[in-house]
């Protein structure tokens, strides 16, 4: 039993825990509150009150009311999350049993899958946090998020009818096309960076300024200020795509209910119809987290220098930690509620439009962006 | 690289390079392979080579193979899967592959390099993407150039071929 | 005088104004593109006698590492300029054929890429003529292959085209697969991928005889695609009868002296390995006798012209196998079979493009490729039939024709090599070539036309064939100038150590 001892048990164990963290103790809470911010925020932007009775059902436990919190409605994911799994399980006869089943995981596995290059803060507990430390993290997010199309592809097809079917289509032609101009904008910036490392791209950041607010650091130069033009622009052309990557409106024909019912989720109910919902969520994070990496610095909270204690795991140290953590999902939070503010004021794209605009102009300003990028480093030094 | 996690990943890549060809349903078939891509990829990450595996999944298993996908399903071969084996391709083939493998493992236990352990590689001073890029930039530019020749008349043919009406 | 690499870059970058010019000019006629082509390629080829030679000793990251300049590199180079020219000016008699068999929203549309993408065709080819190393030989290889795939298909209105390209899209890349699977077992050997340093690291590897032998018989299966040796030939009487004429033309011609080409660079460092060359000799000869027999008796029966062709092709690359296969044990024998087998390619190329150019334009009047559409070919245009009939004697090998010459020079190797029972092959077959061509003769001149309206010839196309014919009897006349274009260098390779 020799090849037991080289297993690094500590290795495996720390990244589990790190998992165990990131997936139930962040972000499927921040996804089922996404949900519940979007009916509320809808309800705001449209000028009705949305859900704001569900409390915390303390009652079940003998106390007299429900606990409200804040507004009220605070509930209602744990109110949403029970109806999901008590839900009667339904496969409809017509659809092909096994795919459909594999589809809502294939859909809800590479969301969560791409987290894990994620750096999510500095330290805690003397531990980087990220669960894997890889030198192509960026490149990662793009292969994992590209093996999402299939779950979404087997869903319109093993329901074997006809608006599923459409709608899932639509959905894997839009993000197969998006995935160009995504991948070509993000290349301004690892030019920039110079390496392909998320946790390297925030050191960069915290060394020279965020890169979509470049005076984060206190000073402004002059080749900062000339990148501050592509960067704008591939910021640009990256939130627009990762809208249509996460068939968010005003790009969500894939499941345009006022033509297609639902898409590709149509015959999905349950908890099969939940993964996808949870997927699609999951998705939006990454999304973000992935934004605020690559532009806004990540973990890191401007002027506020970095300290070798964090590394520690005293107190202070920790405290520390859980600062830049609670920074990162702040600012992920705050690109949430971006997506959230947009799908509830745009109108939906027709679908020739939306091909058109991903082929014929983001592919494109990508494209010569990345030109304009490469000069300015190489002449401006 | 762990050998069992390399061995379950050979294993696993191989069985299902089996399943693609003998599933008779396309859509099986192209999932397999898919998968099978993938324990791939495991394979080039475990030998530390990041960049390639991470390329075979992007570019393989998300992009090539779901366009592949999709026009099965748009097809929609259903008569693929009522068809039976040919019993003497399946036997011709069958006899291909024992010749090719039985002539394989000839060349291998002939080999005197074969038989000793590889050394193992050095640890590169910089990324195996930069590694990658210089490599391609530098000393290989001439047959890159070329494949980028390459790879535009391939989309020319792919256009010239697939438009319903040429212009 | 400026760099070799000069000419490659030229004909890339004339395929590239050409394609912008063909996307957004407002003419229709698409026939410009190919006469501007064809000039400009004249231009390139007079240009290519200005090059300068490849610095003794290249800088390690240089091109030059990948590339060579010898006189054999710049003769294959000329010759795929110069056929490239007449596969365009055999395009252009096409066009009408061409116009009908794709969906076009006018008359003419959709016609440009196809006198495009045989420039891209040539470059691949020049590149792979200069190629000293595996990985630039794969690109270039693929990059002359990928290119046939799509010309080949071109005409999808045409059923006998689609499954053409299918047939060649799937069997091209299998054989691809073997090659390059080879390429990994011969760099897994030797750490490299030059010619030259393979060679060298081959010399000093011990008893890995089996495993060298494997690798060089994975890219012997992927080359034997290429040139259409038997066992590796399924594919090419489907394909050559069903691919628009020029690209059978170009196909025959490019792709088998583009195999051959690479066959001779990549045996080379092989031959050197004393202990296995009179297995590769062994391997090779089999493949020569089979490819002999096959190609030659197979075509006895056909009736299609250009599936006749498809099988002399098969045939052809017997003859040539038989001159490879008599390399002798020694590698200094390569130098003389390496002119051997250019000359013979040469031989080859002008008669396989006179035919297939005399063919393009005789079948747009009989409206069949069959044998008995050309009957009376010669009381409809003394011209044409004329030209056709030097094609087939040279095809046979009537002295006084570049085709007798080449395979004069076939025969004198193996004779030289004792390959006695190779000979004996070769002499029945070409026995039955005589057969099997003539009978093209004979429909021309003894039979009685179905219609005898007579053909007319434009000038261009006049002009090449009359240029063809003369170079037939001359070379077959006086070899000497191109034999030595091939024999000033020994090898190959013999520049590079």
């Amino acid at each position: 039993m020799d090849f037991l001892n080289d297993i690094p048990w500590m290795l495996i164990a720390a990244s589990i825990a790190k998992t165990l963290f990131l997936i139930f103790g962040v972000v499927l809470p921040i996804v089922s509150y996404t949900v519940y911010a979007e009916r509320r925020v809808s309800a705001l932007i449209q000028d009705r009150l949305g859900p704001n009775r569900t409390g915390f059902p303390i009652s079940l436990f003998g106390f007299e009311k429900d606990l409200q919190l804040f507004l009220g409605g605070l509930g209602q994911p744990i109110a949403d999350a029970v109806k999901f799994l008590l839900k009667e399980e339904f496969t409809p006869a017509h659809v092909n049993k096994f795919y459909f089943w594999l589809a809502p995981v294939l859909a809800m596995v590479p969301a969560l899958s791409t987290l894990a290059v994620l750096p999510f803060g500095n330290y805690l507990f003397g531990q980087k946090m990220v669960v894997a430390d890889v030198n192509v993290g960026i490149l990662y997010v793009f292969a994992i998020a590209s093996i999402g199309v299939y779950g979404i592809v087997l869903a319109g097809w093993s329901s074997n009818s006809k608006y599923p079917f459409l709608g899932s289509i639509r959905a894997s032609s839009q993000m197969i096309s998006y995935e160009l101009s995504l991948g070509l904008s993000a290349v301004p910036v690892l030019l920039i960076i110079g390496n392909l490392n998320l946790s390297q791209a925030i050191q960069y950041q915290i060394e020279n300024g965020w890169l979509l607010l470049p005076f984060t650091d206190g000073n402004l130069t002059l080749r900062e200020l000339l990148l501050w033009i592509p960067v704008l622009i591939s910021f640009i052309i990256f939130t627009i795509s990762m809208f249509a990557e996460t068939n968010r409106l005003p790009f969500d024909l894939p499941e345009s209910e006022t033509e297609l019912v639902a898409g590709y989720h149509t015959e999905y109910s349950a908890m099969k119809f939940a993964l996808f919902f949870l997927g699609e969520y999951a998705a939006m994070i990454a999304g973000s987290s992935v934004i605020v990496v690559l532009f806004l610095g990540g973990w890191h909270i401007p002027f506020l220098p970095i300290n070798t204690l964090e590394s520690s795991t005293t107190p202070a140290g920790i405290a520390l930690g859980f600062l830049h953590i609670t920074a990162f999902f702040a600012k992920v939070v705050g690109i949430l509620l971006f997506f959230i503010w947009v799908r509830w004021t745009l109108p939906r794209f027709r679908f020739d439009q939306l091909m058109k605009l991903g082929w014929l102009y983001l592919f494109e300003i990508a494209l010569v962006n990345i030109f304009i990028t490469a000069a300015i480093l190489a002449l401006v030094k | 690289m762990s050998p069992i996690l390399f061995w379950a990943f050979s294993a696993l890549m191989l069985a299902f390079g089996v399943s693609v060809i003998l599933n008779r349903d396309p859509v099986a078939s192209a999932l397999s392979l898919v998968a099978s891509f993938l324990c791939l990829a495991a394979l080039f990450v475990g030998l530390d080579a990041f960049f390639i595996g991470v390329i075979q999944v992007l570019v393989y298993a998300g992009a090539v193979m779901v366009l592949f996908l999709f026009i099965i399903m748009l097809l929609d071969l259903k008569a693929e899967k009522r068809r039976s084996f040919n019993k003497f391709a399946l036997l011709g083939g069958a006899a291909v592959t024992a010749l090719f493998v039985a002539g394989l493992l000839k060349v291998i236990s002939a080999f005197p390099a074969g038989a000793k352990p590889f050394p193992a590689l050095g640890v590169a001073s910089v990324d195996d993407v930069r590694q990658v890029g210089l490599a391609i930039f530098t000393r290989f530019n001439l047959p890159f150039q070329t494949v980028g020749v390459l790879v535009l008349v391939a989309s020319i043919g792919v256009i010239v071929l697939s438009r319903r009406q040429l212009k | 005088m400026f760099p070799p690499i000069t000419l490659e870059i030229l004909v890339l970058a004339l395929g590239f104004i050409l394609l912008l010019a063909e996307s957004f000019s407002q003419s229709t006629s698409k026939r410009s593109l190919a006469k501007s082509a064809v000039f400009c390629l004249a231009w390139i080829f007079a240009l290519s006698f200005f090059v300068t030679s490849a610095p003794a000793n290249p800088e390690p990251g240089s091109f030059w590492n990948f590339y060579s300049a010898d006189p054999v590199s710049m003769v294959f180079k000329r010759i795929a300029l110069l056929t490239t020219m007449a596969v365009l000016v055999m395009a252009l008699e096409y066009e009408k054929v061409l116009a009908k068999n794709i969906p076009s929203a006018r008359e003419g549309a959709g016609t440009g890429e196809f006198f495009i993408l045989p420039l891209f065709t040539c470059s691949g080819l020049m590149l792979l003529a200069s190629a000293v190393d595996l990985v630039m030989a794969f690109a270039a290889l693929e990059l002359v292959t990928i290119s046939f795939y799509v010309m080949v298909a071109y005409m999808r209105g045409s059923h006998a085209s689609l499954e053409a390209g299918v047939k060649y899209l799937i069997l091209g890349a299998l054989s691809t697969g073997f090659f390059v699977y080879g390429i990994t077992w011969i760099f897994g050997l030797t750490g490299e991928t030059h010619f030259t340093k393979i060679a060298l690291k081959l010399a000093s590897l011990q008893g890995s005889d089996t495993a060298i032998l494997f690798a060089l018989v994975l890219v012997l299966v992927g080359l034997g695609f290429k040139v259409a040796a038997v066992p590796f030939q399924s594919w090419v009487p489907d394909v050559y009868q069903g691919a628009p004429t020029p690209v059978t033309a170009f196909l025959s011609v490019g792709s088998k002296a583009a195999g051959f080409l690479l066959l001779l660079r990549v045996l080379e460092p092989f031959l050197g390995v004393a202990s296995i060359a009179h297995k590769i000799l062994l391997v090779l000869s089999v493949l020569a006798g089979a490819t002999l027999i096959f190609g030659n008796l197979a075509a006895l029966p056909q009736n299609n012209l250009k599936r006749l062709l498809a099988y002399s092709s098969v045939g052809h690359a017997g003859y040539l196998l038989m001159a490879v296969a008599c390399v002798g044990v020694a590698p200094s024998a390569l130098g003389s079979v390496g002119a051997t087998v250019g000359f013979y390619l040469f031989a080859y190329l002008l008669m396989t493009l006179l035919s297939f150019l005399v063919l393009t334009i005789a079948t747009q009047h009989t409206k069949g490729e069959e044998i008995q559409h050309f009957n009376g070919l010669s009381k409809r245009s003394p011209f044409l039939a004329f030209a056709l009939l030097v094609a087939m004697s040279s095809l046979a090998g009537v002295p006084l024709t570049a085709g007798f010459y080449g395979k004069f020079l076939v025969f004198a190797q193996a004779v030289n090599a004792s390959q006695w029972t190779l000979i004996a092959l070769g002499t029945v077959t070409v026995g039955a070539g005589f057969y099997f061509y003539l009978r093209v003769v004979a429909a021309m001149y003894w039979a009685e036309p179905a219609d005898a309206s007579p053909i007319q010839v434009s000038g261009l196309s006049k002009m090449i064939i009359v240029l063809l014919v003369a170079g037939i009897f001359v070379f077959g006349v006086n070899p000497k100038p191109v034999l030595s274009a091939f024999q000033t260098q020994q090898t190959p390779l013999a520049s590079a150590h």
